[in-house]
């Protein structure tokens, strides 16, 4: 055979066959399909009543004070309170911090778990461990939520868009761990510019861009059939080239857009990048994707709590609420979880500079919508928020339950590549049984 | 047991750059450590690579960017037997060496430029530093053992970076230069390790006297006002007061009173003039030798009680008693950074390995207590005697690793498994970093522009610090007049900000309800105000005195913009973290938040961005020099080994033209090709 032909030959079926095999994550056949348990996470799900097909996952980075926000102590001394007055909400005995006043119209939608502890303290850790249930080792990269929800259980909502999405993340986010790329998320660096270069440039024909597209395989049949096999890095660009392509023809692409949206629906949300992210997050379930991250930064408030407080709480209160509205009215909620986390909680006594530190030993998390019970609390702290009295839950606990709400295993193991066993709510999480509706 | 004596470690005084014979040498002898392992071990080296792949690994590796089609070319046609070694000691030589190490060290370190005006100068002081190679132990010391304004040292910046977060500054230093982490330590005693929250409350507590604050202020305004209003004795005069003599008690009250008068009314006129430094404790260290570190309130071990105060004692190696509270920080920096520390050495030296080869010897470059045991032990201590021997001379010290053989191997076929040591049969495959592929686009573009120094930056500093030595030596007429201008800046800006503020709620509530017109006339006048704000800024009746003042006196001192476009500069040269969106940012560059963050993980926004972004449309362009060569070549053949050169750093093989010499026939199906190499993994990954 000539070996043109060959090449030929190869990389066309190699082409062929790695878009086959992918669609997002949604890899149903070849390698994939030995590192998942299909049979034990089929019967796992069917026996589960999970109702959230969707997770809307608002993250707080920096580190969100508890006691200004979901844990207001009114009657704590004043160097733990400070300034901040706690105000009723539409629940008759649920508190909330004065920042948060559109979010109190909501509580009977909210579940709040003011009983969270951890033992990390600072960002990173923090961070990776609220996103992953483990504790961060230099061995091994865990998978965060959303992989672990396609890995356990792919996404069948939509094929041609990402179910997993996260918006405004930094740089260490640890997105798809150790599991195979297609299980990576896709990251939109600003909301507002949605998902940007997806459309082929006007100077480029169809053509071209196809015989492009196949000479690109052509090109790397060498380097594929050398390092494909043993290089995960390698079939990550694959598998993203391949995804981009069939995102590129996909008819939700404006879902990413934002301008589709009234000026109403914009303001409603706020004016705040976040506002956007928020907004976003919306359209993509809307669309079919199943996980959504949004971040919010900028909580490190280790000076002038108060000021920072005020500029920053109402950002979080007018998205949040008009996003539950908005689910709502949409008949959304009943198939969309939201979720509001953080690292650690800030230390309740003010110090020195009006400021709040780090504080892993007690805070506050949030959920509303599918799967939840609204209206309600759980777990309780001490009269300054300084430890957990009752119901302590682990990032690990609030991850199974979340696993939980959407119907998934939370304690079904996936074995990493170097062969130790993990699960999605991490060692020993156990889902909080009695929010779960 | 060792089997050799390394080459190193045989008694030589080192002064000047090392000796090709000793650097080869030495080069050897990791070589054969290695290999007797290997030997051992049974694992077999992959071959030596061929020219094409070591000429463009050695650009991309060494200096940051792809060989132009020319260098390629003129390596990969020379007969010379040196010319591997030569090109090595070229590009070491080279300005683009220096480049992408302050990448890696800015990436390391968390250098934000425009963080308050102190980051500039940090970025400023850092790139010098590695432009004058200022040896690794030397550098380190300047910035742990940093005091004062930021302006007198520019080293401040490290602690600065992190102001009023000394816990966090603290975890970084002994992950980034021992290989440390005790982060968790912070709050509770470490469960997988050995530091408890104690030893970590003794470290920080070598911080402890830290404050965010300018002293010099206060000297200068005791010198304009002629009186130190903040000493406590502040009476001064007066003696004894006889109320028997009645005339001379009315006369001595009267006295005290002026005095006292005088005193308030200097007190206040020193108030007024504070206005002149009051942006100067965010670019300032200071030591106050009484402040002392005390456990946290929820402190629980038997071992201290909560808000007790505590000594400073090292993390490890041997003991420190009674630090002299006023030398805290520079017992500190002598401790980290001393031959003898039983981290400092070894783990920068496997951070350059990693540098080098993409993998460390000792695996978790931050984290060596839990690190996987290295599979090359000897060769962990040989690397850490070398960085001794070289004295912390980071060139020389690459140098040598890439004059081992390893550095001409054929890249492995497998990666490393997280968590577990790497055999090095060869260097790792990676994907270009962000910068790497940017700086070849740019190279691409307008080709060699390692030269193209971002001076703006430097000129930018200078000018402030220049401006703040003015005011340190303005005479008292001169600060009064200073602190007039200031005064009036500082209520200008309040009423702009006052003005802005209600015209921002005014807008949100026009937008609220949907007054289109009203919103157009908002932002209207939005503009106008802005615009008027900075034309007043700039312009206003501004004095020889206040102009010069001016840098000094700002709150935050923006960088002059480079006389260089941004596509005609290396990454280096940008400040930095570059913004989301950019390419930089999109293909994993530092967001300078945590130590180390760069990555080089795919995304379907990367690739979206090389199949249809501005990026590739601009290299494609004919107005660049890349396409502008490609598109006077006349025959395919040409044209081909052009593409190939330029991307690929080799010329098309036999098999390679029959397959692609039909597909350059034409200059659109030539433009569709070059995409095709451009979104390809041999493109993108470094061999």
């Amino acid at each position: 055979m000539n070996p043109v032909n060959k090449l030929d030959e190869l990389s066309r079926r190699s082409f062929l066959a790695n878009t086959a095999n992918t669609a997002f994550g949604v890899t149903l056949g070849g390698a994939a399909a030995s590192w998942f348990n299909s049979a034990e996470a089929a019967e796992a799900i069917a026996q589960s009543k999970g109702k959230a097909k969707h997770v809307i996952y608002l993250y707080m980075s920096g580190g969100m004070t508890h006691i200004d926000t979901f844990d207001p102590k009114p009657d704590a001394p004043e160097e733990y309170r400070g300034p901040i007055k706690a105000i009723s909400t539409n629940v008759a005995g649920i508190q909330l911090g004065q920042h948060l006043e559109k979010t109190a119209k909501h509580a009977d939608k909210m579940c709040l778990v003011r009983s969270m502890n951890s033992t990390q303290g600072a960002h990173a850790q923090g961070n990776y461990n609220v996103h992953t249930s483990y504790t961060m080792r230099s061995s091994i990269t865990h998978p965060t939520l959303g992989s672990w929800a396609n890995k356990l259980e792919p996404s069948r909502l939509n094929q041609t868009l990402p179910p997993y999405v996260t918006v405004h993340t930094g740089n260490n986010h640890a997105g798809a761990g150790f599991f195979e790329p297609n299980s990576a998320p896709l990251p939109v660096g600003d909301a507002v510019m949605g998902l940007q270069n997806s459309k082929r440039r006007r100077e480029v024909t169809e053509a071209d861009f196809n015989r492009q597209i196949a000479l690109r395989s052509k090109l790397d049949q060498d380097f594929t059939d050398r390092f494909s096999k043993g290089q995960r890095s390698v079939r990550a660009y694959d598998e993203m080239f391949n995804s981009a392509v069939k995102l590129m023809s996909s008819k939700d692409l404006e879902a990413f857009d934002l301008s589709k949206e009234s000026k109403d629906t914009h303001a409603a949300y706020g004016s705040d990048k976040f506002s956007k992210g928020v907004l976003l997050s919306r359209r993509l379930v809307e669309h079919g994707v199943r996980f959504v991250e949004v971040q919010l930064g900028g909580f490190d408030w280790h000076s002038d709590n108060f000021t920072k407080a005020e500029e920053k709480l109402p950002i979080l209160d007018q998205a949040y609420a008009a996003l539950l509205t908005d689910l709502k009215q949409r008949g959304l909620l009943e198939s969309t979880l939201v979720v509001i986390a953080t690292e650690f909680g800030r230390t309740p006594k003010i110090d020195d500079d009006a400021g709040r530190n780090h504080f892993p030993k007690a805070f506050s998390f949030a959920l509303a919508g599918a799967g939840i019970k609204g209206g309600t609390v759980y777990g309780k702290t001490d009269e300054t928020a300084s430890n957990v009295i009752t119901k302590k839950t682990t990032p690990a606990d609030f991850n199974a339950t979340i696993a939980s709400a959407m119907g998934l295993p939370h304690d079904q193991v996936i074995f990493s590549p170097s062969k130790r066993p993990f699960k999605m709510g991490g060692k020993e999480g156990e889902p909080i049984k009695e929010i779960l509706a | 047991m060792k089997k050799l004596l390394p080459f190193l470690l045989m008694p030589f005084v080192h002064a000047a750059p090392l000796s090709d014979e000793v650097i080869r040498n030495t080069a050897r002898e990791i070589d054969e450590i290695l290999l007797a392992e290997q030997k051992d071990q049974k694992i077999t080296p992959m071959p030596v690579a061929d020219d094409s792949t070591f000429v463009r690994r050695s650009y991309l590796n060494i200096i940051g960017r792809l060989p132009t089609a020319e260098e390629a070319r003129s390596f990969l046609d020379s007969n010379d037997r040196e010319k591997r070694a030569d090109l090595i000691d070229t590009l070491i030589e080279s300005p683009g060496m220096k480049s992408k190490l302050f990448n890696y060290w800015s990436d390391l370190l968390r250098v934000k430029t425009n963080s308050e005006t102190s980051g500039l100068g940090w970025h400023v002081w850092l790139r010098e530093a590695v432009e004058t190679n200022m040896p690794y132990d030397k550098m380190v010391h300047a910035m742990l053992a940093a005091n004062d304004h930021s302006a007198n040292n520019p080293a401040a910046g490290y602690y600065l970076r992190d102001r009023g977060m000394l816990l966090d500054n603290i975890s970084n230093t002994v992950q980034v230069f021992h290989g440390q982490q005790i982060g968790c330590a912070q709050c509770h005693d470490h469960p997988f390790d050995t530091t408890t929250q104690m030893e970590y409350y003794q470290l920080a507590s070598f911080l402890a006297g830290t404050e965010y604050k300018f002293e010099g202020a206060r000297e200068k305004i005791k010198e304009v006002i002629g009186v130190d209003v903040d000493m406590k004795n502040r009476m001064t005069g007066g003696g004894k007061i006889n109320k028997k003599d009645r005339k001379a008690y009315q006369k001595q009250k009267a006295a005290m009173a002026k005095q006292k008068a005088e005193m308030n009314r200097k007190r206040n006129e020193a108030k007024d003039l504070s206005t002149v430094f009051r942006y100067h404790n965010r670019n300032a260290l200071s030591d106050n030798p009484k402040k002392q570190l005390k456990l946290p309130e929820d402190y629980q071990y038997e071992d201290g009680k909560p808000g007790e105060a505590i000594e400073p004692q090292f993390l490890f190696g041997k003991k420190v008693k009674d630090v002299p509270p006023g030398k805290r920080r520079e017992v500190f920096a002598d401790w980290a950074t001393s031959r003898d520390n039983k981290y400092f050495s070894k783990v920068v030296a496997n951070r350059l390995w990693a540098y080098t080869f993409g993998y460390g010897v000792v695996p978790a470059l931050d984290d060596w207590s839990n690190s996987p045991d290295p599979l090359y032990p000897e060769l962990v201590d040989y690397l850490e005697s070398a960085m001794k021997v070289t004295n912390y001379d980071v060139q020389q010290y690459l140098r040598i690793l890439y004059h081992t053989k390893l550095f001409q191997r054929e890249v492995s076929h497998t990666e490393p498994t997280q968590g577990f040591a790497f055999d090095f049969n060869g260097p790792i495959l990676r994907r270009m970093e962000a910068e790497e592929i940017r700086d070849s686009f740019v190279t691409l573009a307008s080709g060699n522009i390692d030269d193209n120094t971002n001076y703006a930056l430097k000129e930018s500093w200078d000018n402030y610090v220049e401006s703040f030595q003015f005011v340190m030596n303005a005479t008292p007429k001169q600060i009064r007049e200073i602190d007039d201008a200031a005064d009036k800046a500082e209520l200008d800006r309040r009423r702009f900000q006052k003005e802005t503020a209600e015209m921002r709620v005014a807008l949100r509530k026009a937008q609220e309800s949907g007054q289109t017109k009203r919103v157009q006339t908002i932002n209207l006048q939005l503009r106008e105000l802005r615009d008027k704000a900075s034309k007043k800024y700039r312009r206003g009746s501004m004095s020889d005195t206040t102009m010069k003042a001016q840098a000094a006196v700002a709150r935050r001192y923006t960088p002059k913009k480079s006389s260089h476009s941004p596509f005609q500069m290396r990454s280096s040269e940008i400040p930095a973290p570059q913004k989301g969106g950019t390419f930089v940012a999109e293909f994993g560059g530092s967001d300078r938040e945590t130590p180390s963050s760069a990555h080089t993980e795919a995304t379907v926004p990367q690739t979206l961005r090389l199949l249809n972004g501005t990026e590739t449309a601009i290299l494609l362009n004919k107005k660049g020099d890349f396409a502008k060569t490609v598109s006077k070549l006349k025959t395919p053949e040409e044209r081909l080994e052009q593409l190939f050169l330029s991307l690929y750093s080799s010329y098309p093989t036999k098999e390679e033209k029959i397959a692609f010499l039909p597909e350059v026939k034409t200059l659109p199906s030539t433009q569709a090709f070059a995409r095709a190499m451009i979104t390809s993994n041999r493109f993108l990954f470094v061999q």
